[in-house]
């Protein structure tokens, strides 16, 4: 058979890294065989082509030295750097490290903390392994790169600095394939946007996926309004679901939600219903604490996709922070019928079961997390049984649960709390009092332990304490009501004096 | 911030004037009135411009369309009839290039497109008054049949015209008949000649026209034309074919029009007419008299939630909702020349502009006054739109022709007045999900099965605290001292790799000072810690020591930490605690 046959045969039947051996004896034969060299380098890209759209993280290197900030104080609502500052929600969700209101499901960049300090910018997250939300995008995209470069035995495959790129730019059968092997295969954003800025060129600016592929670019370059200008031209000569995606990425990049909303409806347009454009809406929806909105958009998600996790997942969690853990547990149970099968989804399950009173499930459901957990979650798990144990009342084994929770993850800031509170209830005043503070210290975005501590100091009668602390509470939640009572009967003390 | 009185014409006390003075043209000689201005995107350049109809003035008796841009002049064309109206509508769907210009004048409706002329459509004519028509026949037939020369029937024919003008005024007679009698009488008998074979009708009369949106709420959008006739119907004219696709029988004519809704959907036309009558008409359904007002209209504008404000002549605005029921009504100070829509989409507002003679232009949100533009001279005609390139432009022309255009700022704020009706049910508005109908479902299961519900949960709870325990016992107490430990130990990886910095805090719980020898272990599993062990000092309560030391994994791999807090003389550590090295990341090469 011919080798070149059977190295398109394996391609197309996704076997790359076959392709790629047989192509490389090939090339060795004869190395100036366009046919075969393109065949490799789609077999190569191809072993390593990712949705790059959803697996993007802002790192340390975008949020600290990010110099795209418009306003430093945005208006109210207009921002979701600070969402805390837009409509309430109905029931009180927790919050993640950022500050924003707690997903249905875990997604890149939800879980990063937009860290106002550099402390907290350089503190690992809290249930990470890896450095990972620390880095900057293209750090990860260059670890990436160099993990399949180890595979193979004799240096990489094209010599980058080697390639005549205005060459290959002016053949469009070639520049594609090579654009796509530089930018996912060697990672290489600079040398990408070399060949896309020549390609482009050499095709009179008409041709709108190499406007996409330079978005790309500069996207990964941090250049966001050189992207931004890419994509909206691109729109302009053809109309894809991909790119107008991608401009809404640029727009949350550039913390302008209301103007990636509009490209979300721009699209809809064009794509009636289209599911991803519609999630893309629900989650800047959540992004800005508008969770009717959002609710409303992942329902319409449901209508055209009823197998979209993520917006079951979204609605479950709505309903159970809604006081409707009943309504939750039903789609909670739908997940697990989906096959999602993990220790989060049978804590989320225990939990509803809990609230919503089928008493009778709860237990199996949180002994099946137990059994399912991971070192990354087991705190959370031993948190929320620590729930179940304050409300039966057995305060023993709710310390228990969360000295569990803090062994398995020492940064765990609500356990800290809580146990603090434990503590305040048996009288140790100086245990919870350090407790509080820890977590205070773990967690500044927190506003339970700061208000707990001035609560502690006011109650002991160390007001001074207890002000400087309840501001702090105000700071993380600006209308916690509990936390403006104390702190005006604390003014009202201190203007007597 | 205070209200303004109601009788004062200033906008002090406001914090400044809302509006910028963009064009003040004293010298446009423009004279329009109510209904004569449109803005239009005229020639499909993205662009709107300015479109009057200009009345002239008695010594110039000849009506004009004027085109402005900003406050010049572009171009203007004549007309042969006096305009009742212009308005600007598209004829696609998301086409700006579609815009047209109608101008209803006389018994012609002329579009214009690019402002050349386009299409001109004359209304059905009327037919003739009957008394007219029999007796301008009997009259001609029997002075038909008494020969030609017959003078005397003529004159008896003119005498009976005028008695039936008399009794029922010129707008019901024919031109015919009008121009009959006001000829001198030697030339009438020629005129009698030229037109007796001719059939006798009335021409139809455009007394107003609009726009209804066809099928969609987009920002351009086709739409149909009203128009309104003096045989009190409502033409309803396709853009595209100019055909009439409806005809609403009003039974009154209308002078002034307003079409709600979409026409393929639900819509609503809202006429006021001559003599005060304000009423309402469907499609396919009659027409509904709203109410009948004291004096003449002035004009008629559009409420939100499809309700009309009419300004009427007496000095007085009336609201009313969309099934016509009055809403509100409040006095003028003065009499009103125009009313118009201002929506501020921006604020989730939709004000009212009146023009007050002597007053300038006030502003109402609803009944409430919010704002007044002080202008040299009283405004007859006015506009609000997007012009040239600012999109909330007030345009205005004034009693003595001047053109005036003021752009309300980005930053107008008209929420001078609080709502009253929102503050005492405030609290209230605290909307509390309801109980599910899935939720009552098991609470029936609940309670019949109670007892076994019960038993499981604590049998399963029985089987969770031991487990619980035990994994207690096994964490807390295999590698340290048991029972409650006086010290806590909290740790967090600082840096990015790969070399780390590990903060500890050490805090005494209890109440007293801590025991003397206490120092910290840092065991690495696949790092190198420098400094491995730590001295602590004496710890005092609740005073969290912070200790810092240094943590370089040896691999790609990342590791566990274990810090042991321990006592000098003890096997067991007192605290313990692990935290996970994140795992390194690739130098990032220059």
């Amino acid at each position: 058979m011919d080798p070149l046959y059977s190295a398109i045969s394996l391609f197309s039947r996704r076997k790359y890294e076959e392709c790629a051996v047989i192509c490389s004896t090939l090339l060795k034969k004869n190395p100036l065989d366009q046919a075969i060299w393109i065949l490799k380098m789609r077999a190569l890209t191809l072993q390593v082509y990712v949705d790059d759209i959803e697996g993007e993280e802002e790192g340390i290197a975008e949020s600290i030295l990010d110099n795209d900030t418009i306003a430093a104080m945005p208006r109210p609502g207009t921002s979701l750097k600070n969402p805390g500052t837009s409509l309430p929600g109905q029931g009180f969700r927790p919050k993640t490290e950022s500050g924003r209101p707690v997903t249905g499901v875990v997604r890149p960049a939800t879980q990063s903390a937009r860290s106002e300090t550099m402390e907290q910018a350089l503190r690992t997250a809290r249930t990470s392994k890896t450095a990972r939300p620390i880095t900057a995008n293209t750090g990860r995209s260059i670890r990436l790169g160099t993990a399949s470069m180890l595979t193979e035995p004799d240096g990489p495959f094209i010599q980058l600095s080697r390639l005549n790129i205005s060459k290959y730019a002016a053949q469009p059968g070639i520049a594609k394939p090579l654009f796509e092997y530089i930018y996912y295969h060697e990672h290489d954003a600079r040398y990408a946007l070399d060949l896309a800025v020549q390609a482009t060129q050499a095709c009179q600016f008409k041709d709108w996926w190499w406007k996409v592929q330079l978005g790309k670019c500069y996207y990964a370059l941090g250049l966001t309004r050189d992207a931004e200008h890419q994509f909206r031209s691109a729109l302009k000569n053809h109309k894809t679901i991909e790119t107008i995606v991608r401009l809404i990425r640029v727009y949350i990049r550039l913390d302008q939600p209301f103007a990636a909303l509009d490209i979300c409806n721009g699209g809809l347009d064009y794509f009636s219903n289209e599911v991803t454009i519609l999630t893309e809406m629900a989650r800047v929806f959540e992004g800005l604490n508008n969770m009717q909105m959002s609710m409303k958009y992942y329902k319409s998600v449901l209508q055209e996709d009823a197998a979209h996790i993520e917006a079951i997942a979204s609605i479950g969690m709505h309903h159970f922070y809604n006081d409707q853990p009943e309504t939750a547990l039903r789609y909670y149970r739908r997940l697990l019928q989906m096959g999602v099968f993990n220790a989060e989804l049978f804590t989320n399950l225990g939990l509803c079961c809990f609230y919503a009173q089928q008493y009778d499930h709860t237990i199996s459901c949180f002994e099946r997390a137990l059994n399912l957990a991971t070192e990354e979650n087991i705190a959370d798990v031993w948190y929320n049984i620590s729930h179940v144990a304050i409300s039966v009342g057995d305060i023993h084994m709710a310390q228990e649960c969360l000295r569990l929770a803090i062994s398995a993850d020492n940064s765990h800031a609500l356990s800290y709390n809580n146990l603090g509170v434990l503590e305040s209830r048996n009288n140790n005043v100086t245990a919870a009092r350090t407790y509080f503070h820890a977590s205070a210290n773990l967690a500044s975005y927190l506003h339970e332990p700061h208000y707990n501590s001035a609560k502690l100091a006011y109650e002991v009668g160390d007001l001074q304490t207890s002000y400087i602390v309840v501001q702090r509470a105000l700071r993380a939640y600006p209308n916690h009501q509990e936390s403006r009572e104390l702190f005006q009967r604390l003014q009202r003390h201190f203007s007597y004096i | 911030m205070t209200a303004l009185s109601d009788d004062r014409p200033a906008a002090t006390g406001l914090g400044g004037s809302r509006w910028l003075e963009a064009v003040w043209e004293p010298e446009a000689r423009l004279y329009v009135l109510s209904g004569g201005l449109e803005i239009l995107d005229v020639c499909g350049e993205g662009d709107p411009r300015l479109v009057c109809a200009d009345l002239g003035t008695a010594t110039t008796n000849s009506a004009k369309i004027r085109v402005y841009k900003g406050g010049d002049l572009i171009s203007q064309h004549n007309l042969g009839d006096s305009p009742s109206g212009l308005v600007g509508f598209y004829s696609e769907n998301g086409e700006h290039e579609s815009g047209a210009l109608a101008v209803a004048a006389g018994s012609s409706v002329y579009v214009y497109k690019n402002m050349r002329p386009y299409f001109k459509y004359c209304l059905p004519p009327m037919e003739a008054h009957a008394e007219e028509r029999e007796k301008s026949l009997f009259r001609l037939q029997i002075w038909h049949r008494a020969g030609l020369e017959d003078d005397p029937n003529i004159l008896v024919l003119t005498e009976d015209l005028e008695t039936l003008l008399k009794e029922h005024g010129a707008s019901v007679l024919s031109p015919r008949t009008l121009k009959l009698l006001g000829m001198e009488s030697n030339l009438r008998p020629s005129f009698v000649e030229q037109y007796r074979r001719v059939p006798l009708t009335r021409p139809g009369v455009a007394t107003t026209i609009a726009t209804i949106r066809k099928d969609s709420w987009n920002n351009v959008a086709s739409s149909y034309l009203l128009i309104g006739t003096e045989s009190g119907q409502i033409l309803v004219l396709d853009t595209r074919a100019f055909t009439v696709i409806d005809r609403l029988q009003l039974g009154w004519s209308p002078v002034a029009l307003v079409g709600t809704g979409l026409w393929a959907k639900e819509s609503r036309v809202v006429a006021v007419g001559r003599d005060g009558k304000l009423g309402a008409v469907k499609r396919g359904s009659a027409s509904k008299l709203w109410s009948k007002l004291p004096a003449p209209a002035v004009s008629l504008s559009i409420l939100p939630g499809e309700g009309a404000a009419v300004a009427v002549m007496d000095g007085s605005l009336w609201g009313f909702s969309k099934k016509g029921a009055r809403l509100w009504k409040i006095q003028l100070p003065n009499i009103p020349l125009d009313l118009v829509g201002l929506p501020v989409p921006q604020r989730g507002l939709s004000l009212l502009a009146v023009s007050v003679a002597r007053f300038g232009v006030r502003i109402y949100d609803g009944k409430h006054h919010v704002d007044t533009i002080n202008t040299m001279e009283a405004v007859s005609a006015m506009k609000y739109g997007r012009m040239g390139q600012e999109e909330r432009a007030m345009t205005m022309v004034t009693v003595g022709g001047g053109l005036n255009v003021r752009i309300l700022k980005r930053t107008a704020d008209f929420s001078t007045y609080v709502a009253p009706e929102m503050l005492p049910n405030f609290g209230s508005r605290f909307t509390i999900p309801k109980k599910t109908r899935l939720f009552v479902e098991q609470t029936i299961r609940e309670r019949s099965e109670a007892v076994k519900i019960h038993d499981t949960f604590h049998r399963g709870l029985a089987r969770l605290r031991l487990h619980t325990a035990k994994k207690a016992v096994d964490e807390l107490t295999t590698n340290q001292d048991s029972g409650p430990s006086p010290v806590i130990i909290d740790a967090s990886v600082l840096g990015l790799g790969p070399d780390y910095m590990i903060k500890i805090c050490v805090t005494n719980v209890s109440d007293a000072l801590s025991d003397t020898g206490l120092f910290i272990v840092c065991r690495g599993e696949n790092a190198d810690v420098k400094p491995r062990v730590l001295n602590l000092p004496l710890l005092p309560s609740t005073v969290p020591i912070p200790v810092i030391v240094k943590a370089s994994p040896r691999s790609m791999i990342s590791g566990k930490v274990k810090i042991l807090c321990c006592k000098k003389g003890r096997v067991k550590p007192v605290a313990l605690t692990s935290i996970i090295l994140p795992a390194v990341e690739e130098e990032i090469q220059a």
